[in-house]
């Protein structure tokens, strides 16, 4: 089977599902292209309202799952219907208002093949997965479902104190309510829809700044294939984080549009209503954008300040940030928790880099600007690892944590790459021998290897790393909820959860396929650290102690030992065993 | 004025969606109609151990519970596949096992019945709910049940990564798949990239 293939297979099998999620970004991607139209009427081509709608479809789509769930509370189950009828209504008050425009219908295709063809690589992954990936999405399952039974009851119980990420959730179960698919694939294909079309939304800025369709594919390009991220956060199972990305986007857009101030002077209340509203979005999707949002605001002060600058010093300040990034790079290989930010990049994307850093010397030199800001933003991105924050609930963290920074640094380096692209393209044109088909091959060339670099080495399938659950997994949970009394208290195992620069160990996170549990059969689990050793009778008092009433036993390596267990048969029963899957009764308690 | 109305945005948009819907549309009167279509007699398939990434109807592993219940887990492909049970015909006589469906994973089942004794050759047969009709069938034997030697857990010592398997239940499919006997011991080898730490 190939990528394409298996890619198809998905699309076959769970049309439905990749229909729920595509029909409110188009419909939200039309509202919002519509909206722009009648602020900057015909300044941006059919291509770059595509591309702003391609981010910009958050705004009126998380409107519509507010107004859902908050209709839902107030007046019951026919909010649903109501809400869902006014989308439609205003939709098609949107198409058929105004004068019909000419449209290329060959954009359109190319556009929309592109599209397709993303989408289909991107379903591959869901081919070979069971349940989402690793511990964090058992808690996204968990909130999403509490939200669906909130339409359920149309009332809001008290929310759960481990409550977070509301923007994700909000939608996802907005979404599962309308359409109707379970909540495991809305999860599963939410995902790779976002990571199929999150790409499109970097051709606008590109375009912008370099004036090259060119390069601006290519940063589109590079977002989408050339890198392990921001794919491999479905390894992750970190899907507020990718939905993140798409506010970050539009932020990112609509700040270059106030930036470029002399272009776009008379529509600056507008824009600020749509910043304002995007970095909202964006917080309550995920509150670390808002820090991201906070280090690119500073980065504009630095790159405008740095422009009132002599020449001299411009120079200096280019030169004192990148010693910066080196510093902090030198600082984050020293840390053990730290160190695979660069690790991955360096491992899987290589080449990418390589070529972005020769592409590095063309952009700094036609579009320093745009580059200074870029290296700001990522020096203070890299330092957010470093700052100190302390909140009452969550303990010690730091503004950001590694696996944020990871994620993120593929989008300045797919804009170096197509500033470097675009500025290569202007080297070339002075050239005297064939400057156009020099040019041409040159691009030619260049796209030619990402793909292949994408053909050989971008994962296009789940890693693994973070499969935690297997089938035997989804039996033993069958099992349990028909057996199991529904008051039962599980032990299931963890280990420390290592992200942020101090490395304190007062979180743990689960291992195996005992993370679902909680989320899929409404059974109480509690954690105990994998290396526990239940050969010592202590511990047996302890899980006495604690009124413990199961042991769940997954197959990982990091799952509680089987031998130890095995070995106290006065103090551990086995109820249930498959290969990967047992659980144990606790006997014994006195 | 046919130009300009033709190549209008509006025009392409509703064409376009009107493809979608239409191929959507399509797509589901033909899944209609096969359902409610009486069915051509459907050829049995054969089951077998399923290899590390099932894509057809398979056996993916066996096991037990408390109450001596044999455990069939099995794969079953996304698509209509109709409601069935599961008999396992032994020398000492035929079992009905009933089948559960995951609710989140329809591709999971599982089946409980009857223990099956050790070299007791299966006959696995799955068998329509609707009209008993035989689905598929395959042969087993489940060759030995490896017991965990108690010298491992004693010492009250943490060991190292367990690598013994414990508990499992190793079978042979009696028609060997392309990788011969399979084993399904209980702690895997450990994977190249683990979580730990965490996030890899």
């Amino acid at each position: 089977m190939t990528i394409w293939t298996d890619g198809l297979n998905v699309l076959l099998d769970r049309a439905w599902v990749v229909f729920s999620i595509l029909i409110p970004i188009l419909w939200g991607n039309i509202l919002f292209g519509a909206a722009l139209r009648k602020i900057f009427k015909t300044q941006f081509t059919d291509i770059e309202y595509f591309s702003l709608g391609m981010a910009g479809w958050v705004l009126p789509s998380s409107l519509w799952a507010a107004l859902m769930l908050a209709g839902t509370f107030l007046f019951g189950e026919a909010a649903t219907i109501a809400v869902s009828a006014l989308a439609v209504v205003v939709f098609l008050f949107v198409l058929f208002s105004g004068k019909p425009k000419r449209a290329s219908i060959w954009h359109s295709l190319a556009l929309t093949a592109l599209l397709a063809v993303s989408l289909v690589l991107q379903l591959a992954f869901l081919e070979k997965t069971i349940l989402p990936l690793y511990f964090d999405s058992a808690e996204h399952y968990r909130i999403i479902n509490y939200l669906a039974d909130t339409y359920n009851l149309s009332a809001i119980d008290t929310p759960s104190t481990a409550y977070y990420h509301f923007g994700f959730h909000l939608w996802i179960s907005a979404i599962s309510r309308v359409f109707q698919p379970g909540i495991v694939n809305v999860m599963l294909v939410f995902g790779q829809v976002m990571l199929a079309i999150l790409p499109f939304s970097l051709f606008f800025i590109a375009k912008q700044e370099t004036q090259s369709n060119a390069a601006a594919f290519f940063i589109c390009l590079l977002a989408g294939l050339g890198w392990h991220m921001p794919s491999h956060l479905m390894n992750w199972g970190k899907y507020p984080a990718l939905f993140s990305l798409v506010g970050i986007h539009f932020v990112l857009n609509v700040g270059y549009l106030i930036y470029r101030n002399d272009t776009f002077k008379h529509r600056q209340s507008a824009l600020y209503g749509l910043l304002g509203l995007g970095i909202l979005i964006s917080a309550l999707i995920h509150t670390r954008s808002l820090v991201v949002f906070a280090f690119a605001a500073l980065s504009v002060l630095l790159t405008i300040w740095r422009k009132t600058m002599p020449a001299m010093v411009q120079h200096f300040l280019f030169a004192l940030v990148a010693c910066l990034i080196l510093i902090e790079i030198v600082f984050i290989q020293k840390s053990g928790v730290l160190s695979l930010l660069f690790g991955a990049y360096l491992r899987d994307d290589i080449w990418m880099i390589a070529l972005v850093a020769v592409l590095m010397f063309f952009s700094i030199k036609f579009y320093s600007e745009l580059t200074f800001f870029l290296l700001a933003s990522l020096s203070l991105l890299m330092l957010g690892l470093f700052v100190p924050v302390h909140f009452p609930s969550l303990g010690g963290l730091t503004l950001l944590d590694r696996p944020y920074v990871q994620m993120l640094f593929y989008l300045p380096l797919s804009i170096f790459g197509g500033l470097g692209l675009a500025g290569l393209h202007q080297t070339l044109q002075r050239f005297s021998f064939h400057p156009k088909l020099l040019t041409r091959f040159t691009t030619l060339l260049i796209f030619g290897l990402v793909a292949l670099n994408a053909g050989l080495r971008h994962h296009f399938y789940p890693s693994d790393c973070c499969q935690i659950v297997s089938r035997d997994d989804l039996a033993a949970f069958q099992w349990m909820d028909t057996t199991l009394p529904s008051n039962a208290r599980i032990l299931t195992a963890s280990t420390d959860l290592y992200v942020t620069s101090f490395e304190s160990a007062n979180t743990l996170a689960g291992v195996d396929g005992g993370v679902w549990i909680a989320p899929l059969i409404s059974r109480k689990t509690i954690r105990m650290r994998w290396d526990v050793n239940f050969a010592q009778p202590e511990t047996h008092d302890e899980i006495c102690a604690q009124e413990l009433d199961y042991i769940y036993v997954g197959g990982m390596r990091e799952s509680f030992s089987v031998p130890q267990l095995a070995g106290r048969p006065n103090g551990y029963l086995e109820i249930f065993a498959l290969p990967k899957a047992k659980v144990y009764q606790v006997i014994g308690c006195e | 004025m046919f130009k300009k109305f033709f190549f209008s945005k509006r025009t392409v948009f509703l064409v376009l969606a009107g493809a979608v819907v239409l191929a959507l549309l399509g797509w589901r009167v033909m899944a209609v109609r096969q359902a409610l279509a009486k069915p051509d007699p459907q050829p049995v398939l054969k089951i077998r151990y399923c290899g590390a990434e099932p894509e057809e109807l398979c056996v993916l592993s066996f096991g037990r519970d408390i109450d001596k219940k044999f455990v069939v887990n099995l794969f079953v492909p996304e698509g209509d596949f109709p409601e069935f049970y599961v008999t396992i015909k032994r020398t000492s006589g035929e079992g009905v096992y009933e089948c559960v469906q995951n609710g989140e994973v329809p591709t999971s089942v599982y089946c409980l019945g009857d223990m099956v004794g050790l070299l007791e050759e299966m006959g696995v047969s799955l068998h329509s709910v609707e009209d008993d009709a035989q689905l598929a069938v395959g042969n087993f034997t489940l060759e030995a049940l490896m017991v965990f030697s108690q010298s491992l857990g004693g010492s009250g010592n943490q060991g190292g990564t367990p690598t013994a398997a414990v508990g499992a239940l190793t079978l042979n499919d009696e028609e060997p798949s392309s990788s011969g006997v399979l084993v399904t011991p209980t702690f895997v080898t450990p994977g190249p990239s683990y979580p730990n730490p965490s996030y890899p």
